[in-house]
């Protein structure tokens, strides 16, 4: 099984561990058989004979949130999850996928989307229908997380649209509301392919996406390739579209944001896609205080819990590593909590309800 | 003079001799009281009036190893204690021989047996006096760097079992750090050996559990430990701070900063009043010494307190004193601050910045520098203040030292909460010492005395009761060096709570037959 | 899958229940393949052992306790159904240590990752037992303090590890090897009893009982709580790399820098096979040995160490390379042991380490003995990570094939003919090994003799880590 990988599994089963620091599954559950090496000697032994390829097994794979902070402290730049991830595929392909991705795929079923909401008519009520064009060849994709939670982030993306005189970016319509991330997490390749095949049909037209959520843009960029869907190859997230911009001197800032501001590199946006400097300029430019960082930040930021499928199948835990990464906000001066991916926000909300929360695209949005 | 006899059995004697030859073992009961006691002040006390505590019943004195294990295991058939015996500096009755039987002193096993230039180490014989040691090494080039006050009249195998520190330990270190490895005669008669490695052997660490042991365990015999090349260059400096707290201060700082000063001690207010604090040798304005020098301090002490009989000496000097309030004034007008004496050594340039580095960092908290002289004259005199000690005794008084400590963030506590517990008790002053990383030690002298040697014996408990009580509710060790011995046995329970079964279950496993300085550190 | 006796089954599921009833159902295990992870440590037999697909003895149960009452609760419980125990940290020993060899049930202790306070005053870290040291250092940094302790595991590795197995790190030489980082320990013995021992920064109370808990591999007590002695971080580095012609120049010029009084922090003497492999693997282009020097400390002092280190090493043949070998060396000290992966992937591949310590005296001749006793067609890399004013330390990397995919004759022929010739010519070995757990059936030896007594006495029913002091090694259980 996994023949494709079959060095990282070797390696990881062989290695002292080196990454092991770094896992927020590992560090969460302090359990050996949740962190990269626990996983992979799984995988070898699998491959023995030793081990049966059940249901226990695969419910290891899943306890991971693809974050890649491993890969960071890999010598030989191992990446653990795609070896994860095509496990997966794997255990749904012979049907012993844990419990809560069996209950979610008949969930997002429903409405072709993890919410079980008609994203799309609750789209029409955040914007107003000038904001649509299906003609457009510049669009905005906003991901469903932030259709379902964030109305506020999607007007607000707006609003800075209105007040650098972009007019030519067209907000999506969501026919096909979720880029498809939830399958492909979840090991659902079939589904992940159907619900790629639409957005191909929906997007065609669209020549630049520019998205509000790193896992989307991941997705639409490199996942769908993977599947055999050529989108347009200029995708962005709204950070990588705004910081041109804002060299520019498009951005007319009124006043400046006073509340102090932390930042969290969320991991798709960071050690995915690469984009580290374009959040931080932004909020620079208009926060009074300098903006203060996590000591693990960067290409180290520590994950929020949420990937990987980790929010369906074990909701607890997602909640443990979030207040993990939560503790430095508490430390020191009174600060206020800013990212760039819609499902950190979330995450951290549902961790600690009285936190001071924010998009980037909101702090920017206060500046006008 | 008529002694209780030797219990020693006829066969006993025999085999003995038989063991060392007839030369090297005394029955005579002058011998046997001479070897009734260590340098603990309450026997000392004692056989300043002429009271005689349990005597040995032989004194032997092995040549070398294979004898210790011949005579551990005669005293095993026999059920005889052994007591080790190094030169009896110890302070705390922990050579005495509570229960007769066998002194075993170890004094003609005092071999250099090897010194490794090229590894810096050297190996000897367990009863080493250890100015010989030091005489010997500074004659190659080299230094143990080990200087306890009683230098003079100690062996290596008494550092050992006592794990002792010696004045310079915060550049040197304590005996524990110089010691690589070791071969003792356990209790039971088999023979224990660590190698000499710069690291242990898999397991618990075999140096750590004999050292400290103070012959309870095992009978050290011989030694191999570290020594370093003679230092090319010494610096004094010495410092005067105007409280307690702020050259406590200048000590934590120093230590946190990563100065490794070969000496380094903080004397409080009284004792830095007692000890001088002049610039200048000789120069005759701030030390109630030039008033009272301090070799005739003890004649004042005698004149208050008449020689002879044995007057409540505090009382009378309390008293004394009360009536001579400018007396206590006077003192006052000495105590201009707390005087802080260092000295670095080692290669001349490492020395030099170091002494410059520290000169910035006592300056910095609020010390005035008074030079070398007030270290160079402590440096000079640092064995001096032992000899006092015959002083106080010849007056029926007693004088004893403890020696706590703690980490610095209790170290104000417990110099406040040691001196409140005892204030109606004794006099006593104090002067911080050994300092490290995480904390130092405080070491109180104190003076006391009652109307008769009862009455001295218990006021001296008294205090010892009152000074620990404080000390373990600050969280602090009860000795930093001297050990425990039998005179502070009964608080080693409140000292290890439930790790006292730890020290139970080794005494069992390593001297079943209870044979080894019996009556010692608490233990059954 | 595991045989069990049907006493133990039978004991097994009342022990469950009553497990739970301490830490609740959440932080117990039965699950066979959780006990696939807890089986093994990074003993190299049992990474060969994994590698065809063998796994050890599982343990029955794994727990994670939170908190020493519940340690306390839960060592009660299995005395009293003489159940065993062995407390796990990373599981990165190389001795077999945290294996669970007789089954039982392995407390996981990383649930207990805290570094609880700091006190400034004292420069003391009150730390729990189970954090990892990458987190330790990390939080400890952020205060602007540093444990200095930096094993190549420090990635994997606890603190209750380090104290268990005494381990020392690479920068030893100046902050000192773990015991010497300890003020205090708290300690939970089989019974369940709590002890304490004083935090003082030096005592004349008897034996220094610390040092019965470490080194001695959770065997005697689990430790739930560490003082531990932590430094200010340096103001200033200074890096330097001295190629010498050959070890024996390297080793005078390192002996002769400690005995003038100067400490490296991290430091690296590595023989002409460890530059040609490790260190030129991280771009150092040096020829013959190299000695990488990094002195930590106030800039005048480093300035001041580094211009006499130099003056020494220039004195006994070494030729200056500047900065660049040694910081690239040491910002990248845990390369090398990446190496292991790979060489375990491939077939019949075998890696293995030694350390072993000698006074100067013998040095030299001991790493000659260990290259003696190296058969040819094994890879032998030799570095000294750290070193004192008496002699230093060794760490011997040994990597080579298996004739006939045989892996363990394989270690028992090199790793063992390597420990002969280390012994022989003066050397202590830290690693050691042998039948069950690296103790090895050793001849009479009254040390030995009276640890078991002791533990017998601690351990009644032996259940901590029966393994690791066995009576009879062949038959720990």
């Amino acid at each position: 099984m996994l023949k494709h990988f079959h060095k990282e599994i070797e390696y990881c089963t062989y290695c002292p561990k080196l990454c092991r620091f770094s896992c927020p599954v590992g560090n969460a559950s302090g359990n050996e058989t949740y962190t990269p090496w626990g996983r992979q000697t799984l995988l070898h032994m699998v491959n023995e004979g030793t081990v049966a390829w059940d249901r226990e097994v695969a419910n290891a794979v899943y306890k991971c949130t693809t974050c890649m902070l491993c890969r960071e402290y890999c010598d030989h730049e191992i990446e653990v999850p795609p070896v994860m991830l095509a496990a997966r595929t794997e255990a749904t392909k012979q049907k012993i996928q844990p419990q809560e991705a069996v209950e979610f795929l008949n969930f997002f079923k429903e409405q072709r989307n993890p919410y079980g909401d008609d994203l799309a008519a609750r789209l029409r009520t955040i914007l107003p229908s000038s904001s649509f064009n299906p003609e457009a060849q510049v669009v905005y994709f906003p991901g469903c997380a932030n259709m379902y939670n964030f109305a506020q982030t999607i007007k607000n993306t707006f609003r800075l649209f209105e007040a650098m005189d972009v007019n030519y970016v067209a907000c999506y319509a969501a026919d096909v509301p979720c880029c498809g991330v939830p399958l492909y997490d979840l090991g659902y390749m079939a589904e992940f392919k159907q619900n790629a095949d639409r957005l191909a049909v929906s997007l065609a037209k669209a020549k630049v996406i520019i998205t509000g959520c790193p896992s989307c843009a991941w997705s639409l960029k490199v996942r769908l390739p993977e599947v055999g869907v050529q989108l347009t190859e200029r995708i962005y997230h709204i950070t990588e579209f705004l910081a041109p911009l804002l060299e520019e001197g498009k951005l007319p800032i009124r006043r400046p944001f006073s509340r102090k501001l932390i930042y969290h590199d969320p991991c798709y946006l960071g050690r995915y896609l690469g984009v580290y400097d374009q959040p931080r300029k932004l909020l620079n430019e208009v926060c009074r205080e300098p903006l203060a960082e996590f000591s693990w930040n960067q290409r180290h930021a520590y994950c929020c819990g949420a990937g990987g499928g980790l929010a369906t199948t074990n909701p607890p835990m997602v909640r443990e590593i979030a207040t993990e990464r939560l503790r430095e906000v508490y430390d020191g001066e009174k600060k206020a909590l800013v990212t760039a991916c819609p499902t950190c926000l979330r995450t951290f909300q549902k961790a600690d309800e009285k936190l001071d929360i924010l998009d980037v695209v909101d702090v920017l949005a206060r500046c006008i | 003079m008529t002694l209780s006899p030797s219990q020693a059995t006829t066969e006993t004697r025999e085999r003995l001799r038989g063991i060392v030859g007839g030369a090297n073992v005394s029955l005579s009961d002058l011998d046997r009281l001479t070897y009734s006691h260590d340098n603990a002040p309450i026997l000392n006390l004692s056989a300043n009036e002429g009271r005689v505590g349990p005597l040995p019943d032989v004194i032997v004195w092995p040549a070398n190893v294979a004898a210790v294990v011949q005579i551990v295991r005669l005293a095993n058939e026999t059920r005889t204690p052994i007591v080790p015996y190094g030169a009896g500096s110890g302070v705390c009755g922990g050579a005495a021989p509570l229960r007769g039987g066998i002194i075993l002193d170890m004094k003609r096993m005092k071999q250099i047996v090897d010194l490794d230039e090229e590894s810096l180490t050297v190996t000897a014989g367990a009863g080493i006096l250890g100015q010989l040691l030091e005489s010997e090494l500074n004659r190659r080039g080299y230094t143990m760097g080990h200087f306890p006050s009683s230098i003079y009249s100690s062996t290596l195998g008494g550092y050992l079992a006592a794990r002792s520190a010696g004045q310079l330990s915060a550049k040197y270190g304590k005996i524990e750090d110089m010691v690589m490895g070791l071969e003792a005669v356990l209790g039971t008669g088999e023979l224990l050996r660590t190698p000499s490695a710069p690291r242990r052997p898999p397991g618990p660490d075999w140096n750590q559990i004999l050292v400290g042991s103070e012959g309870v365990l095992g009978i050290i015999t011989e030694a191999t430990c570290r020594v370093r090349p003679n230092p090319e260059s010494r610096r004094f400096l010495s410092f005067m701070f105007p409280t307690i707290e702020t050259g406590v201060e200048a000590m934590r700082l120093l230590m946190r900063h990563e100065l490794r000063p070969a000496a380094m001690r903080l004397y409080d207010e009284l004792d830095t009043a007692i000890v001088g604090n002049s610039s200048k040798e000789g120069e005759s304005r701030e030390s109630i010494l030039n008033f009272i020098p301090l070799s005739q301090f003890g004649d004042l002490l005698a004149s208050i307190v008449p020689g002879g009989a044995l007057p409540a000496a505090i009382k009378r000097v309390g008293r004394f004193l009360g009536q001579r309030a400018d007396l206590i004034n006077t003192l006052d007008r000495f105590a201009k601050g707390c005087l802080l004496v260092l000295t670095f050594e080692g290669d001349e340039e490492l020395t030099r910045e170091e002494a410059d580095m520290a000169t910035l960092i006592c300056e910095k908290v609020g010390g005035r520098d008074k030079g070398p002289d007030p270290a160079m004259r402590w440096w000079k005199n640092r064995y001096h203040v032992s000899y006092l000690q015959s002083k106080v005794f010849y007056h029926g008084a007693i004088v004893d030292t403890i020696e706590f400590a703690c980490t610095w963030r209790r170290v104000a506590q417990l110099y406040h909460a040691v001196r409140d517990s005892v204030r109606e008790l004794a006099f006593i002053m104090a002067h911080f010492s050994h300092a490290y990383l995480d904390g130092c030690s405080i070491y109180f002298t104190f003076i006391t005395s009652a109307a008769n040697i009862d009455k001295t014996e218990a006021a001296h408990r008294a205090v010892w009761d009152a000074a620990v009580g404080a000390c373990h509710r600050v969280g602090a060790t009860l000795s930093h060096h001297h050990g425990i011995g039998f005179t502070k046995a009964r608080f080693m329970p409140d000292e290890h709570g439930a790790a006292m079964q730890l020290f139970q279950a080794f005494k069992k496993e390593m001297d079943p037959n209870g044979i080894l300085n019996p009556g010692k550190m608490g233990l059954a | 899958m595991t045989t069990q006796s049907a006493a133990r089954r039978a004991i097994n599921v009342e022990l469950l229940n009553r497990l739970r009833d301490v830490v609740g159902g959440k932080r117990v295990s039965r699950s066979e393949l959780e006990g696939v992870a807890y089986s093994r440590d990074m003993q190299t037999a049992s990474v060969l052992e994994t590698r065809n697909g063998h796994v050890a003895r599982r343990p029955d149960f794994v727990v994670w306790p939170e908190s020493t009452e519940e340690v306390s609760r839960i060592l009660r419980l299995c005395n009293e159904v003489r159940m065993p125990v062995t407390p796990f940290g990373g599981g990165t020993g190389l001795d077999g240590d945290a294996a669970p060899d007789c089954g039982g049930v392995v407390l996981d202790m990383k649930r207990m990752n805290r570094l609880e306070r700091i006190s400034e005053l004292s420069c003391i870290g009150v730390c729990q037992p189970g954090i990892i040291g990458a987190h330790l250092e990390h939080d400890l940094n952020r205060q602007g303090y540093t444990l200095g302790h930096f094993p190549g595991s420090l990635g994997s590795s606890t603190l209750g590890g380090w104290l268990s197995t005494r381990g020392a790190g690479m920068a030893a030489t100046t902050y000192g090897k773990i015991e010497d980082m300890v003020v205090s320990l708290q300690v939970v013995l089989a019974d369940g009893a709590v002890l304490h021992t004083r935090t003082a920064p030096r005592r004349a109370t008897g034996p220094d009982f610390n040092h019965l808990f470490i080194g001695s591999e959770g065997a005697l007590g689990v430790i739930t709580r560490a003082h531990m002695r932590i430094h200010l971080l340096p103001e200033a580095r200074y890096f330097r790399g001295l190629a010498f012609k050959t070890l024996e120049e390297g080793l005078t010029a390192l002996r002769l820098i400690l005995r003038a009084g100067m400490k490296p922090s991290f430091l690296r003497l590595a023989d002409e096979a460890d530059v040609a492999t490790n260190l030129k693997a991280l771009g150092v282009n040096v020829s013959g040995c190299l000695l990488a020097l990094v002195f930590d400390g106030r800039p005048t002092q480093v300035d001041l160490y580094g211009r006499k280190a130099l003056e020494i090493c220039r004195q006994n043949g070494g030729r200056d390379h500047g900065e660049e070998p040694a910081r690239v060396w040491c910002e990248h000290r845990y390369a090398e042991f990446y190496r292991q992966s790979p060489v375990f992937e491939e077939a019949g591949g075998v890696l293995e380490h030694l350390e072993a310590a000698a006074v100067w005296r013998d040095a030299a001749a001991v790493h000659r003995a260990v290259r003696e006793a190296t058969p040819g067609d094994v890879e032998l890399l030799a570095n000294v990570p750290h070193a004192y004013p008496e002699g230093c330390g060794f760490l011997f990397t040994m990597v080579g094939k298996a004739d006939n995919g045989d892996a363990a004759a394989f270690v028992e022929k090199t790793r063992n003919a390597a420990l002969a010739a280390a012994r022989g010519a003066g050397a202590v070995v830290s690693r050691s090994h042998g039948a069950a757990k690296g103790r090895g059936k050793t001849a009479a030896d009254p040390a030995r003799e009276i640890l078991l007594g002791v533990k017998k006495r601690l351990d009644p029913n032996q259940i901590l880590n029966p393994g690791a002091f066995a009576v009879d090694p062949e038959k720990p259980c």
